[in-house]
């Protein structure tokens, strides 16, 4: 078992800086375990990740400036499960992010 | 007043039969949205949404393996967020927004715009926007961009600038001031397999107003001055 990072998106502008949104992820267990954003801008945001399957989402608002982890719960009764596509892709999870967020 | 990016928002970036992205934040009425819908299907198309506008549809990569296109929208007393829906089964798909405010207030947003993807080998694989002419001063460039394998590009010597981003499907934009060929757009390189798509389009920025000057003369401090106002 191991965790992977993989960074899947951002935004910002040269004015405002930048935000980057990571997820870590079981990669024996296929879970997706925290979302992680690195927030380099003097704006907030907000981000969530939602299970397709079941509609269960978790989402924070970032504060700028700042490193954040949405920590999700990996028990059985709250777990966020994957899939891995052929293409490599992670598959069964959508997510929603705003910049800037009030 | 220049356009400008306010503001971006993401959604998606998996398989379902639709994506809904919030609203970005700090949009107001007459700002306007491009979004860039990244389908990887052959077959589905993305339904019509009222008030939206196709720029660029089904523009495929080389393969094909995927579809990408972007359509434009005027805010007016727009909702919380906007939902997007393929028109059959779950493909896996992604959607990434920019909203731009200084546009053009009504009609048609869109000066010109233009689709292209990789042809295969080598320098297939640098991600170029293709020239576009625009016909009017200060247009804002939008490229919307994605690739295969969801890598993030890098801007390489296209002079654009990142915007909202998710999974390989990103916004782009740079101002150009006169009118005219914009040229090429080249982004960083990608790996060999990461196949690739762009839309190209500009926005309108308002038309200027004709500026009408009345101006009112006093004869009689003319004449006391010697000079006949005729």
């Amino acid at each position: 078992m191991a965790t992977v990072t993989r960074q899947i998106g951002g935004d910002g502008d040269p004015a405002r800086g930048y935000v980057f949104w990571e997820i870590d992820f079981d990669d024996a267990k296929l879970l997706l375990t925290a979302v992680r954003c690195r927030n380099e801008s003097s704006e907030a945001t907000y981000g969530s990740v939602t299970q397709i399957s079941n509609g269960r989402t978790y989402g924070m608002r970032f504060p700028p400036n700042s490193t954040t982890n949405i920590a999700i719960p990996t028990g059985q009764a709250q777990k966020i499960d994957i899939s891995i596509m052929p293409s490599g892709k992670l598959d069964g999870v959508h997510y929603s992010f705003v910049w800037p967020y009030p | 007043m220049a356009i400008a990016y306010r503001a971006g928002a993401t959604g998606g970036g998996g398989s379902a039969s639709s994506v809904t992205i919030t609203k970005p934040t700090g949009a107001v009425d007459g700002d306007i949205l491009i979004v860039v819908l990244y389908m990887e299907s052959t077959t589905a198309t993305w339904n019509t949404l009222t008030g939206w506008t196709d720029i660029v549809a089904n523009q495929q990569d080389e393969i094909p393996n995927f579809r990408l296109t972007t359509r434009w929208h005027r805010c007016s007393s727009d909702g919380a967020d906007y939902t997007f829906n393929v028109s059959a089964g779950t493909p896996w798909i992604t959607a990434a927004m920019g909203c731009y405010s200084g546009c053009i207030g009504s009609g048609g947003a869109i000066d010109v715009s233009a689709g292209n993807a990789c042809s295969g080998g080598g320098a297939g694989h640098t991600p170029v926007a293709a020239s576009i002419t625009t016909t009017a001063a200060n247009d804002m460039l939008v490229a919307g961009i994605a690739n295969i394998n969801g890598s993030a590009i890098t801007v390489g010597t296209s002079g654009m600038t990142r915007g909202a981003q998710l999974g390989g499907v990103e916004v782009w934009y740079v101002a150009q001031a006169a009118s005219g060929s914009s040229g090429t757009k080249t982004f960083g390189s990608l790996a060999d397999y990461d196949h690739w798509a762009v839309n190209h389009q500009a926005l309108f920025e308002p038309a200027v107003a004709a500026l009408n000057v009345n101006i009112a003369f006093d004869n009689s401090t003319y004449q006391a001055a010697g000079i006949r106002v005729i």
